[in-house]
């Protein structure tokens, strides 16, 4: 059932495409309207203009949207810490009281009147300080993508044509939040979101740790422009990181660029007693040799970097990737914490994990040596204190290995959705086939694999357990941070480039669809956030387009209710439907409010005002998707339109 | 496209009357969606659905656009001050009408996108 809906709507598409008439606009609406939305549970909205600010029912498909839009802007300086504090302590409360998003609101078109984006015209007519919140949630998805580039460290925020020092803008506050983020130790800069001439000496700073030389030597601050290669160290993090060890002390190797901390090993081992004993086992295995050599020389160059600036920035540029690459959840104040430590055992944990064993379950000699470069801990002293040493460069390369940034910041991200979109297709096989059992012998391992083929043509199109689990999961609720307590906490919103995660942690991906995993940090928490994020904006922008066309193509109406009052039980309706050659009736109840006319007539204008936006989008999804080969399940077909419309499509739109 | 032949008059109407429905029959969730949908076919014949009229329609304002832009306008002559309002209604509803007739028109030509899209005047 689910296969035939998806490729049914697909069908659909080609038809209305090839040869649109009523019958075929009608089918389609069916589908859209219907059979996805039922399925799926994909967000379909009718139009009707609810008393209410925004639609209860709906909320839940946006308010992922909410939070990211929330933690940029509160970054961005549009927001207060206090701000971001209330709503996340009200956050709940907001599906039955959307007045308490109007801060964020009028936090949101604060920084649209800060923006440079041609878009915008097309998406919100008329004065920006008009906009209203049912406006901002029907662009939500393509706001926050865009807003998320100012606070991104992945290479896509490109260098502004005309940004001067002291500038009140997006890139102003984008390189205050950059500062703040990634160097400086000032706490007189903790609360500055624009970056002003006043700080420029810190940029000074940050360009002689890292042995440049972009900024002019002038006394006249007002002169300065910051050159592409400034901008390019701060946003893309894999950048600095090849300057940042490039430039360290003359007498350090890269192999020394260490931390080191203490850590209680007792604790450590206590907590977790099921697995100490093979651990101490593989410890003292581990520990013999060339590993063990090289950890004490480890823990002996830690000394020569301790309480430097150097150092503390190594923890912060760490701290971003790891953050980035989802293991860690705290903040990037170059404090190295448990959930620091959590972050890189993690990452250890899955790197011992995905790398491949000799037949005795063992790693192979090279991987121990790789990780051992990365993470070494001593054996426990009688206190039961373990000495912790991080190889910069080693730990920095193996999360490389899940998210690598744009190498050019106009490079194309095609191939890489198309090589996601194959990842999606390879997961939904492993979720319907057996888990290979290595121990199996080759008689079995053959008879598997027949079984699996003869399964494969009915079970190769069936997607609902994976579209169940990802588009219905709860897993993940424990792993975002108490930003009430910790307003300083992040979370990494992925937006692209994370499909080498997705392939390194591919098989703890199918683990946790397929029986559920406790351990979901990293490839599995950035999976689910990259997929659902995305689909979620994609789908939205689709069928609030689908929505529009509907009403002009299909006839469907266009309903306001009156606002309820405490003494009837029936509510006043005022109704306007346009048939298929566009005749039109108002159905208006005479007893209706001058308010709810008013409303009625501004629901006309906003759609009038978004309709030809969202059809050009929508008629172009339509071609785009009838010209899709590839059978699958929502998940499959969401990341296809999400992909559209955040990459081609706002090209076709800017550049008519 | 069969549906496009048909595109040489516009007509809009607006209808005054006592339309009302019951806040339970709302449409608050996906599952009930059908329910609150306005049938806009019936409703000369006779009221279904959730729908509850008690009669007295008055037509308020019509109007007709000629394919050549020709346009004529009624307005009831008894007009209330309360009614200006739906009146002024009635008019976006025209422009709306017009705009997305020359929109899908000028979307769904073969090879058209940008076409004309400016509104019929009256």
């Amino acid at each position: 059932m689910n296969r035939a809906t998806v490729e049914q709507f697909k069908q659909q598409c080609k038809t209305f495409d090839e040869d649109a008439t009523s019958d075929d606009a009608l089918q389609l609406g069916h589908i859209v309207e219907e059979e996805l939305p039922a399925t799926y549970q994909v967000p379909f909205e009718t139009m009707n203009a609810s008393p209410s600010l925004l639609e209860k029912v709906h909320a839940r498909h946006y308010r992922g949207l909410w939070h990211e839009l929330v933690q940029h802007l509160t970054d961005l300086g549009y927001l207060t810490e206090h701000q971001f504090i209330t709503y996340h302590k009200l956050r709940k409360n907001t599906p039955d009281e959307p007045r308490l998003l109007v801060p964020v609101l009028q936090a949101t078109v604060q920084y649209l009147g800060e923006e440079n984006w041609p878009v915008l015209a097309q998406m919100f007519k008329g004065k920006l300080s008009d906009i209203q919140l049912p406006h901002l949630e029907e662009h939500l998805g393509h706001v926050v993508e865009r807003i998320a580039r100012y606070t991104s460290f992945d290479g896509s925020l490109p260098p502004p044509d005309d940004y001067q020092v002291g500038d009140v803008n997006c890139y102003g506050r984008s390189l205050a939040f950059r500062v703040r983020t990634l160097f400086t130790l000032d706490k007189a800069l903790q609360h500055i979101y624009i970056f002003e001439r006043s700080h420029l000496k810190f940029l000074y700073s940050f360009q002689n740790l890292i042995g440049l030389k972009f900024l002019p030597k002038t006394t006249k601050p007002e002169e300065i422009v910051l050159p592409e290669e400034c901008w390019t160290m701060l946003c893309n993090i894999d950048g600095l990181f090849t300057r940042f060890k490039d430039a360290r002390p003359k007498d350090i190797s890269v192999n020394n660029i260490v931390l080191s901390y203490a850590l209680n090993a007792k604790e450590n081992m206590q907590s977790d007693a099921e697995e100490s004993d093979e651990q101490a086992d593989d410890e003292k295995r581990f520990l013999k040799g060339r590993e063990r050599r090289r950890g004490r020389k480890m823990t002996k160059a830690s000394k020569a970097l301790e309480n430097t600036g150097y150092h503390e920035m190594a923890i912060r540029i760490l701290q971003v990737k790891l953050w980035q690459t989802h293991f860690y959840i705290g903040a990037v104040d170059g404090k190295w914490g448990d959930k620091s430590h959590e972050a890189v055992e993690g990452l250890i944990e899955q790197e011992t994990e995905v790398r491949p064993k000799k037949n005795n379950g063992k790693l192979k000699r090279k991987d121990r040596l790789a990780i051992a470069r990365a993470f070494f801990q001593s054996p426990a002293d009688a206190t039961g204190d373990a000495t912790i040493v991080i190889g910069f460069n080693a730990m920095y390369e193996l999360l490389q290995q899940y998210h690598a940034a744009a190498h050019g910041i106009k490079q194309s991200n095609v191939s890489e959705e198309d090589e996601m979109v194959k990842q999606l297709v390879e997961l939904q096989k492993k979720v319907v086939t057996p888990v290979e059992n290595h121990t199996d012998s080759r008689r079995d391992r053959r008879r598997n694999n027949r079984q699996n083929n003869n399964e494969e043509n009915s079970k190769d199109h069936d997607y609902s357990e994976l579209d169940d689990r990802i588009l219905n999961s709860d897993d993940f609720k424990e792993l975002y941070p108490d930003l009430i307590e910790k307003p300083q906490r992040r979370v990494a919103f992925a937006r692209k480039s994370f499909l080498s995660g997705i392939k390194r942690g591919f098989s703890r991906i199918v683990n946790w669809i397929k029986k559920g995993l406790k351990k979901l940090l990293g490839p599995v928490f950035g999976f689910f956030k990259l997929i659902t994020g995305k689909i979620r904006a994609g789908i939205q922008q689709f069928f609030r387009g689908f929505r529009y066309l509907g009403h002009f193509l299909l006839g469907r109406p266009i309903v306001t209710y009156a606002k309820p009052s405490t003494d009837s039980d029936t509510l006043d309706i005022l109704a306007t439907k346009f048939s298929l050659d566009f005749d039109g009736i108002n159905l208006i109840s005479s007893t209706a409010a001058p308010a709810d006319i008013k409303r009625h007539v501004n629901h006309i204008h906003d759609m009038k005002d978004s309709m030809f936006y969202f059809i050009d989008t929508t008629l172009k999804i339509i071609k785009m998707i009838s010209k899709l080969t590839q059978p699958g399940g929502w998940v499959l077909l969401g990341w296809q339109i999400a992909r559209m419309i955040a990459g081609e499509l706002v090209d076709v739109l800017t550049s008519a | 496209m069969s549906f496009l032949n048909d595109l040489f008059t516009l007509d809009v109407i607006t209808i005054t009357g006592e339309f009302k429905v019951k806040i339970d029959d709302r449409d608050e969730t996906r599952k009930n969606k059908k329910l609150n949908v306005v049938d806009f076919d019936g409703m000369f014949k006779e009221i279904k659905g959730k729908t509850t009229s008690k009669a007295d329609l008055r037509i308020l304002a019509a109007t007709r656009v000629e394919v050549d832009r020709d346009t004529t306008n009624f307005v009831a002559s008894d007009l209330k001050d309360e009614e200006i309002p739906l009146v002024k209604m009635h008019f976006e509803a025209v422009s709306a009408a017009a705009e997305g007739r020359s929109a899908i028109l000028a979307r769904l030509r073969p090879g058209g996108r940008k076409g004309d899209e400016t509104g019929a005047t009256t």
